[in-house]
């Protein structure tokens, strides 16, 4: 399993260089300009001199080759030194077009938001899908089973912009019992504090979920109506097992196999942020940073947020794959 | 095929009337009768066991013959409730065992009853463990929830019951998974779980008709040599006849989820009374004599089993059918002190 999994990593090296260099000329594609949110009264020959500044007029695998090394050589340097106060040269970082700051620095930044409500939503969803999908699949065609496929549809076609929106408007203008926008600024200290925390968090949470539990639950009952008709369940039961222990113990574990993949396959999109319901409720978090950065054609921004997402669905793969061979004792990588 | 069939035959009669007296004498374990199972579909229901009633004696081992839908496995899950209910229903009957009805048991009682005093061993050894549980444990699973054993007890006892099965360096291979066996080595692990808590009765469901001949041949020494060392009463269902003639005191062919014929095995072999029986044991292909050009088979189907039986389910295939066959479905009549017949040419005689 060790060897499979360093073989693996070595692997991810270059499948993950060809990913950089194709989302840095898909984004070069577009024929944006890092100067025209620039006010208008700045002279052209101003501008040139910007873009210069910026490096935009080298040649396309020059900039590449720039971005790769700030990324790979600067970029650890610096972090290198911030934690162990070692004093190595740092060349430059990649900085971004619009703030003129460090594009790792905003990421920094924008990190803790997007892990506290896209995360949160996440293990939310996950621990709402868990008894849904067990109880659906062990009733079938229940009153409970449709009404949970009934949710599960709602959860896979309602957009969050829709649902967002929605839920703004009947517990935020309508009753007023919940915040409509997330504030990030806010410090919690106290129980006071807390509780505001936990409200402005509900909403974003409970509508990222949706999606979550919509997909998870389905998954698992699927998963568990192949294995509750299988001859071991049988067994268990003809050995005078509780049904409980047949369920949670024998289906379930059997069951968990492949959801165990799909929610190790979701966890890179925590960290993407859910771009549009960050729009929403104002959550300043990475979904956000990207959409702007696109709107803004911050380049650096966007290459090395998607760089990192790259990073994390090629490493979530390799953790799924990992998962399965753990769980189940008839896959061995070696 | 003819090493296992000349080893079915060689079973001395010594032997066999030593089982008859000691039949004679025994209590009864298990007392079926009137058993109707139904299932309930959405093209209307399926009757699938019928008014099924036999005993088993202490130490006896019962065969339950028939071909495929005829209800044998059906009636044998309906003992312990084993069937997802709905579909099916236990519409009526009794299950005598222990002085209580098993249908009558509330599930929890039910429970100690499976897998304690009554185990069971399942066709497809490949899929019937599963596959994410190591063998130690599924065999521990049983020994912990009947017996009350701790981790220690339970793993000396499977160790034991591995032993006893025939599997060699069973410490080391109580840790080995499912996938780690060979299909016959399987089977064993699951006669072993099956005899985890000392059953009285063991139910075979096809425990070889997966296997291949020599593995079922090793597989029936097992059975037979574990029912000589521990007692139990068995009942083992399969559509070998082959199987049967070697191994069993009485036997039930079924057809048409009802039994057909009840006899001692020798009468069966010997004076077969149903055309149903006759008829199957026609089918066997003989080792002496001229080859047949071609293997005899019964003409026709299996009886479809919707609605409740109004006539006898094998007249459409029944070579001595008349009349009333056709009108009426016949009861089990009782022919000597040995056996039963369900056919109207024995009507005379019951």
């Amino acid at each position: 399993m060790l060897n499979y999994t360093i073989r693996r990593l070595f692997l991810a090296i270059p499948t993950l260089l060809f990913i950089s260099l194709v989302i840095f000329f898909i984004v070069k594609l577009s024929p944006s300009d890092p100067t025209a949110n620039l006010p208008l009264t700045i002279p052209p020959e101003v501008r040139e001199k910007i873009r210069e500044s910026l490096g935009v007029n080298q040649p396309l695998l020059v900039q590449f080759g720039l971005w790769l090394k700030q990324l790979m050589i600067s970029e650890p340097l610096y972090w290198t030194n911030q934690y162990f106060g070692t004093e190595f040269e740092v060349g430059q970082r990649i900085i971004s077009y619009q703030t003129r700051s460090p594009v790792m620095d905003i990421v920094i930044q924008r990190m803790p938001q997007t892990l506290w409500v896209v995360g949160t939503a996440y293990l939310v969803g996950i621990l709402i899908a868990l008894p849904i999908g067990i109880f659906s699949a062990y009733r079938q065609y229940s009153i409970f089973d449709q009404a949970g496929t009934f949710v599960s549809m709602i959860g896979f076609s309602v957009p969050p912009f829709f649902s967002g929106v929605l839920v703004i408007v009947i517990f935020s203008v309508q009753l007023g019992w919940l915040p409509s926008i997330y504030d990030t600024t806010h410090i919690v200290d106290s129980w006071d504090s807390f509780v505001i925390q936990f409200k402005q968090m509900i909403m974003p949470v409970m509508v990222l979920a949706l999606q979550t539990t919509a997909q998870i639950s389905r998954f698992l009952r699927a998963s568990m109506l192949d294995n509750l008709n299988q001859d071991y369940v049988r067994t268990a039961r003809a050995k005078g097992l509780s049904e409980k222990i047949v369920v949670l113990v024998h289906v379930l574990r059997n069951s968990m196999i492949p959801v165990i993949t799909v929610i190790a396959l979701g966890v890179p999109t925590i960290f993407g942020g859910a771009i549009i319901t960050e729009q929403v409720f104002k959550v300043n978090g990475l979904g956000q940073l990207l959409i702007i950065s696109i709107q803004a054609g911050d380049v650096p921004t966007v290459q090395t947020l998607t760089f990192m997402f790259a990073v994390l669905i090629v490493l979530f793969n390799l953790v799924a794959d990992v998962l399965y061979g753990l769980l189940d004792p008839r896959i061995r990588y070696d | 095929m003819t090493s296992a069939s000349t080893e079915r035959a060689n079973i001395t009669t010594s032997a066999k009337s030593q089982v008859a007296n000691t039949l004679a004498t025994a209590e009864t374990v298990l007392e079926v009768s009137g058993l109707e199972t139904v299932f309930h579909t959405q093209d209307g229901d399926v009757h699938a066991v019928n008014n099924v009633s036999f005993s088993l004696q202490q130490g006896e081992l019962l065969g339950i013959v028939g071909e495929s839908g005829s209800g044998k496995s059906v009636t044998m899950m309906s003992l312990l409730k084993l069937l997802p209910m709905p579909p099916a229903e236990i519409v009526a009957g009794s299950v005598k065992f222990d002085n209580r009805d098993l249908l009558q048991l509330d599930l929890e009682s039910l429970r100690d009853v499976r897998g304690g005093d009554i185990g069971f061993i399942f066709q497809d050894p490949m899929t019937s463990l599963n596959p994410v549980f190591t063998v130690g444990f599924q065999i521990m699973e049983p020994l912990r929830a009947h017996m009350k054993l701790n981790k220690r007890q339970a793993r000396a006892r499977a160790v034991e019951l591995l032993e006893l099965v025939g599997i060699p360096s069973a410490e080391e291979r109580l840790r080995d998974f499912p996938h780690q066996f060979s299909g016959g080595m399987r089977q064993r692990v699951m006669i072993a779980i099956a005899l985890a808590c000392d059953p009285k009765v063991l139910i075979a469901d096809e425990p070889t008709t997966a296997l291949d001949v020599t593995v079922q041949a090793q597989i029936i020494e097992i059975v037979k040599d574990l029912r000589q060392k521990l007692g139990m009463a068995i009942i083992w269902i399969t559509h070998d006849l082959g199987v049967v003639a070697g191994i069993a005191d009485r036997v039930a062919v079924m057809y048409g989820g009802q039994i057909v014929e009840y006899a001692d095995v020798d009468e069966l072999y010997s004076d077969p009374r149903h055309p149903y029986t006759r008829a199957l044991l026609q089918t066997l292909p003989r080792q002496e004599g001229e080859r047949e050009q071609r293997l005899i088979s019964i003409p026709g189907q299996a009886p479809n089993l919707k609605g409740p039986l109004t006539s006898c389910p094998f007249a459409p295939r029944c070579s001595a059918v008349f009349d009333k066959c056709h009108s009426a479905n016949p009861p089990l009549f009782t022919i000597g002190d040995r056996q039963k017949s369900a056919c109207w040419l024995e009507e005379s005689n019951g």
